[in-house]
């Protein structure tokens, strides 16, 4: 096997170029921190293309080389108490594991987001304009650097969640916010049922929550901005909800949000399922893959159920999707040993998403030599 | 616009009498008289009368009149409220200009889910009306939004004043059902949040009518706000109303909106309104805070001392709703201020980094000396996004034109400074041979490869976006250049 680590955006191009040459087929590989196996001989590995290109805090921008470590990144913001608004997570880190180094190529190419998606957008959200190299072995941009942009056609959209089967990125540019000043957390002993109807009940209020979830038998209504402001709308919330609650200020309440990015309610050990639906059909559906034997964990106020279940057999494969389906939602294998994600496939796409599918992968990549085998539909 | 084609218009009756087959009654017209009334939209400057105009009331319509366009070789216009300010909905001679008025019901509004699905002949201002009812709205809200339709916001990704916060069309979507040129009839997304695959929601967006003909929409709903405060700041400097947007965001706080008018634009609107703005002022910035009482309190205060720390030589709180409306009314009037000072206007849309307003403006002033020309400015200064109005007289020879070339002059301005060509209005026919400057040739292939995947024969509102159309078996071909392939100086084995 061959592993190229290129370490500028020139040597990206070169080796890229010469593999579509050849036509050899390439993994494109970040930090490794995903379960993925390319069947490829040769390897695009751009941990070495690191270093962010472009901090711009009063413009609301970072520009980083596709290598740049997420923790890089954040650690900049941080320090001019900015953010990315997705709240990323290293997938190595979900449930309890030791955060593996994710780059902000992997992020992007993974379309990943935490538990403030559900009040601020997902990495597709924030993601401004691009470099990359094609299937044809061309560099090329799309978007831009400023957060108001409609030039052109939005390819930025294509590449978040593309899993590097359309290109490979060079460069991204990404929208930063500020971080809140401050956060409290309400939290609210109830059943899984009652947090379905209060979850749904808070998004829809004018406390404006950012994030809401229900682990461990507690619903959690994530409030941020400036001290006063929290306060305020926290008492509101509360006075909604009406039922016995305690708060989390600051660290506290960052703790609470941060096992539920990474999942800890769900063992390591376990298979792990991320089912997407409508926010009002999540706590029944987490509800009934309990009574299956599955350990839940509800996030976006209902809109993704994390599922555990035993990481063997199908791991439940042929119950989940079905289930699934009749929510309203789709679900995905996020973590399973090889035998089982062989056994876990979704149900295919209809027939002209399939098409649609296919075109747009010929259009960027039309020798098919990006991730051979890693079919976005299925991630 | 390209060439009619002369075979497409001697068929003229044939494809009308096929489109009356699918659409029966009045939904198909092709008198002379009746289509004018369809031959432009924002973009007055152009026009152009379409070869018949079809107006569906059902997607088995809309799919069965794409697929005989589609089968005979007959191009497509998708037209919603026709309110584009770049032409995104200006007919073709030769193509058929399908209407998507009908389509304006309301399908659902769900609380819980916090989504509308609406039909994309429904208003931006409807959505929001029928959802208050549940204390929600839909957040992006263009101008035009009494007028403009959700399906022109989708094929637009639309914006307004209030993006900075909530962002554009783009970010407030979560499903659509879209027919494909060939008729084939998708859907995507939904109520949820999360979708599968390719993100084709994200690229539909803001397609400008070039993809698909997208026919039901679903859209995020926000709470509304419960309160909602303005500040009117007045600067005797440009560069400090720019630097007291940077020091609101670098506190930490997003606003609803702030936005800059320059001495001209307050002039304009103080002699149409008489709202009490100051005349010696350089630069009036508007800044909207919304959400709970405590915290609209919190910030005005905040932002207050900063304006002052700026430099400010005027600060007014709004105390009241009233006061509110006031302080944006002549904001909202600077469009009509700016027509009633100057017998036409042509409003430019660009964005820049917001730090280079200072410079942009200076730039501006000395290109509309060389034109002849005044030029008033409002400014999304949140953003970045600047509306420059050119004044000028249509019925003076060549000034039109002047006003053209200098738009053009002033987005590549905004290129040049790290900006870019549109923020918010759009490619269509206005700025397309303005995409060079912005995008190399390799750029744009890439782009028009993604339509050929969705619309292979190109005959999906062709002549917008891209500045030459070039066939797709022609895009298919391996690039050569004088030759040679590409890094021929690397080693191959």
């Amino acid at each position: 096997m061959a592993v190229h680590r290129p370490d500028s955006g020139e040597a990206l191009a070169g080796i890229v170029a010469e593999c579509v040459e050849a036509r050899r087929p390439m993994a494109i590989r970040g930090a490794g921190t995903t379960d993925i196996v390319i069947d490829a001989e040769t390897v695009i590995d751009i941990a070495a293309h690191r270093g962010i290109v472009d901090y711009d805090p009063e413009e609301l921008i970072v520009a980083a080389r596709s290598g740049t470590p997420l923790a890089e990144i954040e650690a900049l913001l941080a320090s001019r108490q900015q953010m990315l608004a997705f709240d990323p997570v290293d997938p190595k880190a979900i449930s309890g594991g030791a955060p593996g180094g994710a780059t902000i190529g992997g992020i992007v190419a993974s379309g990943n987001a935490g538990p403030r998606r559900v009040s601020a957008g997902a990495a597709r959200d924030h993601l401004l304009g691009f470099t990359a190299i094609s299937g044809r072995g061309e560099p090329f941009k799309a978007g831009g650097r400023v957060v108001k942009n409609v030039t052109g056609f939005d390819l930025a959209k294509l590449f978040a969640g593309s899993w590097g089967t359309l290109g490979v990125l060079d460069t991204v540019t990404l929208r930063v916010v500020p971080a809140p000043r401050f956060e409290a957390t309400l939290i609210v002993p109830c059943d899984c049922v009652e947090a379905g109807r209060i979850m749904a009940a808070g998004l829809r209020h004018a406390a404006a929550v950012s994030c809401a979830a229900w682990s461990d038998g507690r619903a959690l209504f994530r409030i941020d901005g400036f001290r006063p402001s929290v306060d305020a709308r926290f008492d509101q919330l509360a006075r909604m909800v009406g039922r016995p609650a305690e708060r989390a200020d600051g660290d506290g309440s960052k703790r609470l949000w941060n096992a539920v990015r990474t999942v800890e309610a769900i063992p390591a050990t376990a298979a792990l399922w991320r089912v997407g639906l409508p926010t009002t059909r999540g706590a029944a559906f987490a509800e009934a893959m309990a009574g299956e034997g599955f350990r839940v964990l509800i996030d976006w106020g209902g809109a993704r159920v994390w599922l555990g279940g035993a990481d063997d057999g199908d791991a439940g494969a042929e119950m989940v999707h079905q289930r699934a389906a009749t929510s309203g939602g789709q679900a995905r294998l996020v973590r399973a040993s090889p035998a089982v994600r062989a056994r876990a496939a979704p149900p295919p796409p209809d027939a002209v998403t399939a098409m649609l599918h296919r075109r747009l992968r010929e259009a960027f990549d039309p020798h098919g030599l990006f991730n051979p085998g890693l079919d976005p539909w299925e991630r | 616009m390209p060439e009619p084609d002369q075979t497409t218009l001697d068929r003229r009756a044939a494809i009308v009498a096929a489109m009356r087959r699918i659409v029966r009654g009045e939904g198909v017209i092709d008198s002379l008289d009746a289509l004018r009334a369809y031959d432009c939209d924002g973009l007055t400057a152009y026009r152009q009368t379409p070869l018949v105009v079809v107006l569906p009331d059902t997607v088995e319509q809309i799919a069965a009149v794409l697929h005989w366009c589609s089968a005979e070789g007959v191009k497509v216009v998708p037209r919603g409220a026709g309110t584009s300010l770049s032409g995104g909905a200006l007919p073709l001679a030769d193509g058929v200009l399908l209407g998507l008025g009908k389509f304006s019901s309301i399908v659902e509004i769900d609380p819980d889910n916090r989504a509308a699905v609406v039909q994309p002949g429904v208003t931006n201002l409807a959505i929001s009306e029928a959802a208050s009812a549940h204390g929600l709205y839909y957040a992006p809200d263009p101008s035009s939004q009494i007028a403009c339709t959700i399906g022109g916001n989708v094929a637009e990704n639309s914006g307004g004043v209030h993006c900075l916060k909530y962002g554009l069309t783009t970010h407030n979507l979560l499903g659509v059902e879209m027919v494909l040129m060939s008729g084939e009839i998708v859907r995507i997304g939904g109520k949820g949040l999360e979708r599968p695959g390719y993100d084709l929601l994200g690229l539909i967006t803001g397609s400008e009518g070039l993809l698909g003909v997208v026919t039901q929409v679903t859209v995020r709903l926000l709470p509304l706000p419960e309160a909602v405060r303005a500040l009117l700041i007045a600067f005797d400097d440009v560069a400090a109303a720019g630097q007291c947007v940077t020091d609101v965001i670098g506190r930490g706080i997003v606003p609803a909106g702030m936005e800059v008018m320059d001495k001209p634009a307050i002039h304009a609107v103080e002699a149409f309104l008489e709202i009490g703005y100051p005349l010696d002022a350089e630069a009036l910035l508007l800044i909207e805070v919304d959400g709970p009482e405590a915290e609209c309190a919190f910030l005005v205060e905040e932002i207050t001392a900063i304006a002052r720390g700026c430099g400010a030589t005027m600060v007014q709180q709004s105390t009241s709703d009233a006061d509110c409306e006031r302080f944006w009314a002549g904001r909202k009037a600077a469009f009509p201020a700016i027509g009633r000072i100057s017998p036409d206007y042509y409003c430019v849309d660009g964005t820049i980094p917001r730090r280079c307003l200072p410079e942009m403006l200076r730039d501006m002033a000395e290109m509309a000396r060389r034109h002849g020309l005044r030029v008033a400015n409002v400014f999304h200064a949140g953003d970045g996004n600047l509306h420059p109005l050119i004044l000028y007289d249509a019925n003076r020879q060549g000034e039109f034109e002047s006003a053209e070339a200098l738009g053009a002059e002033i987005l590549t301005r905004c290129v040049e400074l790290g900006g870019v060509l549109t923020g918010e209005h759009g490619v269509g026919v206005e700025k397309r041979d303005l995409m060079p400057a912005m995008f190399t040739r390799v750029d744009l292939d890439q782009q028009q490869r993604v339509k050929c995947a969705l619309d292979p024969a190109l005959l999906l509102n062709p002549g917008k976006m891209f500045p030459t159309l070039r066939r797709c078996a022609e895009l298919g071909r391996e690039h050569v250049h004088h030759g040679q392939t590409r890094f021929a100086e690397l080693p191959r084995f």
